[in-house]
């Protein structure tokens, strides 16, 4: 459609766009009788050389050129002017409007119907052209508005992007008003629109009744623009003003109504694509709840369960056990207590996490500061373990969660140690590529058993290693954040020599993140 | 000198075992543990244990599937261990041929108490089938159909009288509502728990002193009724 509108513009133009406007009332009365004029003067000059039907040729040339130059009207001036000056000045006798010869009484009548004829013929040619101009053009400037609204994604956007259109298509100053929450136009226009009390009633009669209120609408003495609602979801969200003079006809008229629609379709986009956006944040927010809830339940209960089996067992069979089997309940319980008041800590930090769990997305984060603060975390709890950091020079700002994303990092980080026999080297490095940044972290343990390595991530379950030391919900907690943050995990073993674990989290560079969550921020 | 009754502990915790070890050996059990499935199932093939107490969050398998091994050669009594809020893994373990269940955290005498319940109902296990039955003051002869409290009769309905004599056949267990459903009412009536709660109802009010606080026939919420057991 693009294609020919524009090509038709190509044809028509070179020539059409170099006329002057049409002309109407006494300018193209003037004109035509100054065409005329000048004709009857030049065809004196020149009638000793002329043959004798030459002159009304002439004058026949400058009727057709004046409608086509200056429309209809001009050219049946001319017509009906020349007919005179034609008998007048050059039929015999000359300088009287009588006629000698009864032969030129037909040539005069015949030159009269075919001057009217071509005039007012080009005349119309010319109104045609114009109009399938102005309709070109009409069309240009709505895909013009479609394109523009089509990729706006905040509703300041379509606003602004329906403004500027709507003004151009108009050669004025064109407005879009919002509207207040019930409906109602909100008070504060845009600074350079002056709105009598008028105007405010016409906008406002156009938002009840969902059309558009025309400057001289029967029954209304009128305002200065002309009001075309724009309706998103049967409620009137804003409105299109354009000043009086640019709806003249119905092409313009017509061209204003498609641009309101089009940035009614616009807004109910953004609306649609903003629901989508909450409902996915909240799925977010409920899937990682739920991972939460069960690490909590089963972390708090194991240490209770062997507390109290512990402290039963004491109370009632103390007495029978040896001296050996009751000290060792009693460190079991001390080992447990201290146990689950880790576990109490590390559930005040996820209830922290879980307030901000629906915002896992707002914060824009310093990758690779937080992974140097998770390390440093790692190393105060693991005083024993070596773990090295190299975040080389990558500047990584992503989209997350700081607290979250250092909770994953040092449940990682922890994970390797635990993994790792005896004195544990962890290496924990910040790399990129064009789409993602990638956080490793990796261990000289024994490595995952390759039917083991597609669990790992699962609820609950512990490889062979950590089976006594973690609570199995410390990936799958990881897997959930990442998830929720647009990134991935994923773990690779052996890496070296048939030893090792490494870790890998992907973050998504903004610009991808964005292009992934479907154009939302 | 008799043989002590060896006792299968099935559990990943280190911590639960930890605890039960000693508290079995001294209370007069032979304890042989297990940290996962595969274990469990050498263990018990070897050992031939009187008794398994079995988590059924076991890190290489599903705990339900050891009670299935054990169930197609063995009806040696099964305790699972459980979270509280796991109801329909209680009832699938139970429903499979577990005996009895205990949410953790648990107290060392519960266990004990449940242990020792299991293990005397297997010992009487394959005895002939008493004609009476006797719980608490409620009385039941089989071959007449006759419930008497206190040595007065109490009429039921055969429903009831059925209800009752399951309950009481096998007291000190659970049995969820789909084995009652299924022993009284038929294959077809499984999902009609509505049946059984009015059932027992009527029982209890005929046969408890006071209904609101059963003593004979104790609700497990979520997952079965139990009879009191009467040791």
């Amino acid at each position: 459609m693009n294609v020919r509108e524009d090509g038709l513009e190509e044809t028509t133009s070179n020539f059409w766009d170099s006329l002057p406007q049409p002309l109407s009332g006494f300018a193209a009365l003037g004109l035509g009788l100054l065409l005329t004029a000048l004709t009857t003067i030049a065809c004196l000059g020149v009638v000793p050389w002329l043959p004798a039907h030459g002159v009304a040729m002439l004058f026949l040339l400058a009727v057709v050129g004046g409608a086509v130059a200056f429309g209809m009207l001009c050219g049946l001036s001319a017509a009906v002017s020349a007919f005179f000056a034609y008998n007048y000045f050059f039929l015999q006798p000359v300088s009287s409007f009588a006629i000698s010869d009864p032969g030129d009484v037909i040539s005069l009548a015949v030159f009269l119907g075919v001057a009217a004829a071509s005039g007012s013929l080009a005349g119309r040619l010319r109104e045609v052209a114009d109009r399938a101009r102005a309709r070109s053009s009409s069309l240009q400037r709505l895909n013009a508005v479609a394109a523009r609204l089509s990729s706006a994604s905040t509703f300041s956007d379509v606003v602004e992007g329906l403004t500027q259109e709507a003004s151009t298509a108009c050669s004025g100053s064109a407005a879009v008003m919002r509207c207040a929450a019930d409906g109602a136009v909100e008070p504060q226009a845009p600074a350079d629109l002056s709105l009598s009390t008028a105007d405010w009633q016409a906008a406002q009669r156009s938002l009840v009744t969902r059309q558009a209120v025309y400057p001289a609408s029967p029954g209304w003495q009128g305002s200065a623009f002309a009001f075309y609602p724009i309706v998103v979801r049967e409620k009137g969200e804003a409105i299109l003003c354009i000043p009086a003079e640019a709806v003249a006809d119905n092409a313009s008229d017509a061209m204003f109504c498609a641009m309101a629609r089009n940035a009614a379709v616009a807004l109910e986009r953004i609306s649609l694509e903003a629901e989508k956006s909450t409902v996915r944040k909240e799925a977010e927010a409920e899937r990682l709840r739920a991972a939460l809830l069960s690490s909590v339940s089963h972390d708090i209960k194991t240490p209770l369960a062997s507390i109290q089996g512990a402290v039963t067992s004491l109370r009632e069979l103390g007495s029978q056990m040896p001296e050996e089997a009751r000290a060792d309940l009693l460190i079991a319980i001390q080992e447990e207590s201290e146990r689950l008041l880790r576990f109490v800590t590390n559930l005040l930090d996820m209830t922290r996490l879980q307030a901000g769990a629906s915002g896992v997305l707002e914060d824009w984060v310093d990758l690779g500061d937080i992974v140097s603060a998770s390390v440093v975390r790692a190393r105060q709890l693991m005083p024993r373990a070596r773990i090295d950091l190299d975040t080389s020079s990558v500047s990584a700002i992503i989209r997350g969660n700081e607290t979250l994303l250092e909770h994953v990092i040092v449940n990682v980080v922890e994970n390797s140690v635990n993994a790792s026999d005896g004195d544990a080297e962890i290496d924990v490095k910040i790399s990129e590529n064009p789409e993602v940044y990638r956080v490793t972290i990796e261990d000289g343990g024994s490595g995952i058993a390759p039917e083991d390595l597609p669990q790992i991530f699962d609820k609950f379950f512990r490889g062979p290693e950590t089976a006594r030391r973690g609570s199995g919900l410390g990936l799958t907690i990881g897997r959930e954040v990442m998830r929720a943050m647009g990134g991935t995990i994923s773990a690779e073993s052996p890496i070296a020599g048939g030893r090792g674990t490494r870790i890998t989290l992907t973050f998504p560079k903004p610009d991808q993140a964005s292009e992934n969550a479907g154009g939302q921020i | 000198m008799s043989i002590l009754p060896k006792v299968l502990v099935v559990d990943d915790e280190p911590q639960i075992q930890r605890f039960l070890k000693p508290s079995l050996t001294a209370s007069g059990f032979a304890v042989v543990s297990a940290a996962t499935a595969a274990e469990a199932l050498r263990a018990f093939a070897s050992t031939a244990p009187d008794i398994v107490i079995l988590d059924l969050g076991l890190p290489d398998a599903d705990g339900k599937t050891v009670i299935d091994a054990i169930r197609r050669g063995s009806a040696v009594p099964i305790i699972v261990l459980s979270a509280r809020d796991r109801e329909a893994e209680k009832i699938e373990a139970l429903d499979l041929g577990a005996d009895d269940y205990l949410n953790k955290p648990f107290g060392i005498g519960e266990l004990l108490a449940r242990v020792r319940s299991a293990l005397r109902r297997s010992v009487g296990h394959g005895a002939p089938e008493p004609s009476e039955l006797s719980i608490g003051g409620i009385a039941v002869d089989l071959p007449r159909h006759q419930v008497t409290k206190r040595g007065a009769v109490v009429h039921l309905t055969p429903k009831e009288f059925d209800l009752l004599s399951l309950l009481m056949r096998h007291a000190g267990k659970v049995i969820t509502h789909r084995q009652l459903l299924h022993d009284v009412w038929g294959p077809a009536n499984v999902s009609d728990s509505q049946y059984l709660r009015v059932f027992i109802g009527q029982l209890r009010a005929k046969l408890e002193d006071n209904p609101a606080e059963p003593r004979l026939i104790l609700t497990e919420p979520g997952v079965g009724y139990r009879c009191a057991d009467p040791h």
